[in-house]
């Protein structure tokens, strides 16, 4: 039973780093690297009989298309059930930082890096708003052991023995995925709650600051929550989360991470032996190492500097001052290496605003936000000129266009090149950016006001979960309807069609079919000579929806376009 | 001119000097010197999985403006009610005040308003991580107005769709809605 439990939980470790790239994009991550490391040590020692389980593998499409990807980067014996609790380890560990939305989704981010209650800073080994002192490292280590003790209960709990074998209880659990939003996908909850037990352990490196050979004493706990609101006094608050330790592709916090990596294994397997040895080894990795101890990895996985500690729970204050790191010794910058890695990169308000406790927030800073976009639109030439071009374009138009009507008549075929971009999505459950851009050719011919056009649209995704790349997006063709008023100055337009996928995504493959259509209420149009038009659309909405089964892929974008159109 | 003079900013000035120019061509619209909007708005979201059709933003507003040829000038107040995601997919309901002011050009004999718009957006009503009071900013692009002369007085005007940036709460990990509405309303000559 051991070895299977071991195995089936050596399983849940096996996420090779190249997985989530097919998957979700994901391309560097710390969390998933260090995961995969371990679990390639754990599953080198152990084998694993999948009839020795009561698993039984979800059969939908959505599943197995996931788990098509992550057996990629696995032997190609492994068995379903392996690759199954592998997927759902992705889902777990990376919920902490997520909880299904995507990174570049601010109101989520706000709520779960922003939550001012304790538990949800030490799901992260960060400090909670009132651990403040060398007795907040304490209490935030405790919470910290506290969050991993409640995941593997979790994990435990859904890993029932039945008549002999393990019954996992299978449950949805959100994960955001590039271009679908967030889908529920079935998950292990073994697999899961192990996924966030270990990114808590992992962040225990990351966030807490250790020093000795093998990093196995934790000198100083950084905060978060007070750093992003801007009101972290170091002396009472400790140190801001630092983005330098939280790197672990520096060649200086490699061996952090190396050390992260081993407590990973250690704490797979502690979970592999909770039901022969009754939780021995799990409690003897979250408490403090005795002398004789031989392999430190084993134990003490947030064990605190031993003598600050003892001077701490003696409340000998000029002992702390000599043994511990406070800001009065800068942390230990100069003899703990960690500690100055530390130092570099700490977190703050996105905007460089501050919060007041008490008082209403950001009443002293809203205009740094406000100058910073003005200085960076003035940066930009592109970016001066929009809002002036918004303006300048009407003017310039009207003052040509009482020519155009004249000239539709005369030339009543038309074909226009438009080059399209959109970017801000005010979809609440989504990321911010939805970045997308293309061309549009688009053939017409004109009866008095009226116009009939095809539409041949082609529209790259630039997904921004982890990373920027460019998809190939969809190849979209219409037809449509076009009136043209104010003598031909503006135009409103709608086209139906059909949008066809081009690329492979993690659910569905290139050639997928649906609906595409386009509404644009009202663009400018301009004739600077007579059978060439410049035309501008500033707000068009297109609706792709390539994928119209469970998830579907559907994308609604706010396009700006503008193109030039000959008329003959 | 030196070459400091075509800064990209200094350009755009000069950009803009011109569509000033250019604009003040064309009297004959409907116009008055001092003219009061008011107007509601409302953000549609149609993508979200299972929830078609849902409006997540409502909004109303008043304004003023001072009308000199195509070029208007004026102030904005506006109450604007929209909702997030809590992280457990529940709606959470806020609303901001915006107080800005707005530039706004028209084209078309009168029938086309383009806007723009900022200032700054309060939090009125927040969740439980936010405290009400306080004082971001906003920014609102509306391209295209139709404006429709109902009576001597009194014009309809629709825009159907809008850009509307603001960040009520800008301190630490700031809220920030971006809202795509569409507007109608009527302005009193």
């Amino acid at each position: 039973m051991k070895r299977l439990l071991v195995a089936l939980c050596a399983a849940l470790f096996a996420t090779p780093a190249q997985a989530y790239t097919l998957v979700t994009s994901v391309s560097e991550s710390c969390h998933e690297r260090l995961t995969f490391e371990a679990i390639s040590l754990v599953l080198a020692e152990f084998e694993f009989d999948p009839s020795g389980t009561g698993l039984v593998v979800p059969t939908d499409r959505v599943t197995r298309r996931f788990m098509d990807n992550v057996r990629r980067t696995l032997p190609e014996d492994t068995a379903d059930e392996l690759v199954f609790i592998a997927m759902s380890m992705i889902t777990g560990v990376r919920a902490p930082d997520t909880e299904g939305h995507s990174t570049l989704n601010l109101t989520a981010l706000r709520r779960l890096h922003a939550d001012p209650s304790p538990i949800g800073q030490y799901a992260h080994a960060l400090r909670g708003p009132a651990d403040d002192g060398l007795q907040g490292d304490l209490t935030a280590i405790e919470g910290t052991k506290q969050v991993i003790r409640e995941e593997i209960a979790l994990a435990l709990a859904a890993a029932r023995v039945v008549d002999g074998k393990i019954v996992d209880v299978i449950e949805p659990r959100p994960l955001f995925v590039d271009h679908y939003g967030t889908v529920d996908l079935k998950v292990s909850l073994v697999g899961y709650h192990l996924g966030r037990a270990l990114h808590a352990m992992q962040d225990a490196h990351a966030h807490m600051v250790r020093s000795g050979e093998n990093y196995e004493h934790i000198v100083h706990v950084t905060n978060y929550v007070d750093a992003v609101n801007g009101h972290l006094k170091e002396s009472r608050d400790g140190l801001a989360h630092s983005d330098a330790l939280d790197d672990c592709s520096r060649e200086d916090v490699a061996p952090i991470a190396e050390a992260a990596r081993a407590r990973s294994v250690a704490l797979a397997n502690a979970f592999g032996s909770i039901r022969a040895d009754g939780g021995e080894a799990l409690e003897r990795g979250l408490s403090a190492c005795p002398d004789n101890a031989t392999d430190p990895f084993q134990c003490g996985w947030l064990e605190y500097e031993p003598v600050c500690q003892a001077a701490i729970e003696a409340g000998d204050t000029e002992k702390q001052a000599e043994v511990c790191c406070t800001a009065a010794n800068d942390f230990c910058e100069d003899t703990v290496p960690a500690a100055k890695i530390a130092h570099e990169d700490p977190a703050g308000p996105y905007l460089g605003c501050q919060t007041t406790p008490g008082a209403p927030s950001g009443a002293n800073g809203w205009w740094v936000a406000l100058i910073g976009l003005l200085g960076l639109l003035g940066r930009r030439r592109l970016g001066a000129a929009v809002p002036f071009v918004l303006l300048l374009v009407p003017g310039l138009a009207n003052a040509q266009a009482t020519t155009i009507e004249t000239v539709e008549v005369k030339h009543p075929w038309s074909i226009a090149l438009e080059g399209h971009g959109a970017a801000i999505n005010d979809t609440p459950n989504a990321s911010f950016l939805d970045v997308e851009f293309g061309y549009t050719l688009r053939a017409g011919y004109q009866i008095d006001r009226w116009r009939i056009t095809a539409v041949v649209d082609r529209s790259w995704w630039v997904p921004m979960e982890f990373g920027v790349r460019v998809d190939r997006g969809t190849l979209n063709l219409g037809i449509g309807g076009e009136v043209h008023f104010f003598d031909g100055f503006i135009r409103s337009g709608i086209t139906l069609g059909t949008a066809s996928l081009l690329f492979d995504t993690a659910f569905d493959e290139s050639g997928e079919f649906g609906y595409y259509s386009e509404m644009r209420p009202a663009g400018f149009r301009w004739l600077p000579i007579e059978n060439l038009a410049i035309v501008f659309d500033p707000a068009t909405i297109t609706f792709s929806y390539p994928v119209v089964r469970n998830p579907p892929l559907r994308k609604l974008h706010r396009r700006a376009s503008v193109g030039v159109e000959y008329l003959f | 001119m030196t070459s400091s003079i075509l800064s990209p900013r200094w350009a755009s000035a000069l950009i803009f000097v011109i569509g000033l120019l250019s604009g003040c061509v064309a009297p004959g619209y409907h116009t008055r010197e001092i003219m009061f909007h008011a107007e509601g708005a409302a953000s549609m979201v149609s993508e979200e999985a299972g929830e078609p059709g849902l409006m997540r933003a409502f909004a109303v507003a008043g304004r003023g403006h001072y009308q000199y040829e195509r070029w208007s000038f004026g102030m904005v107040t506006e109450l604007n009610m929209f909702r997030t995601r809590e992280i457990d997919q529940d709606w959470d309901a806020l609303a901001a005040g915006l107080i800005g002011a707005d530039a706004s050009y028209l084209s078309a004999n009168g029938y086309i308003r383009s806007m723009l718009s900022a200032g700054l957006a309060v939090l009125v009503e927040g969740t439980d991580i936010d405290e009400p009071g306080a004082v971001g900013f906003y920014i609102e692009s509306r391209p295209v107005v139709f404006r429709f002369q109902m009576d001597e007085d009194l014009i309809l005007s629709f825009a159907p769709l809008s850009g509307l940036v603001m960040v009520p709460e800008p301190a630490g990990i700031p809220i920030v809605d971006a809202q795509y509405r569409f507007a109608v309303g009527v302005e009193f000559l």
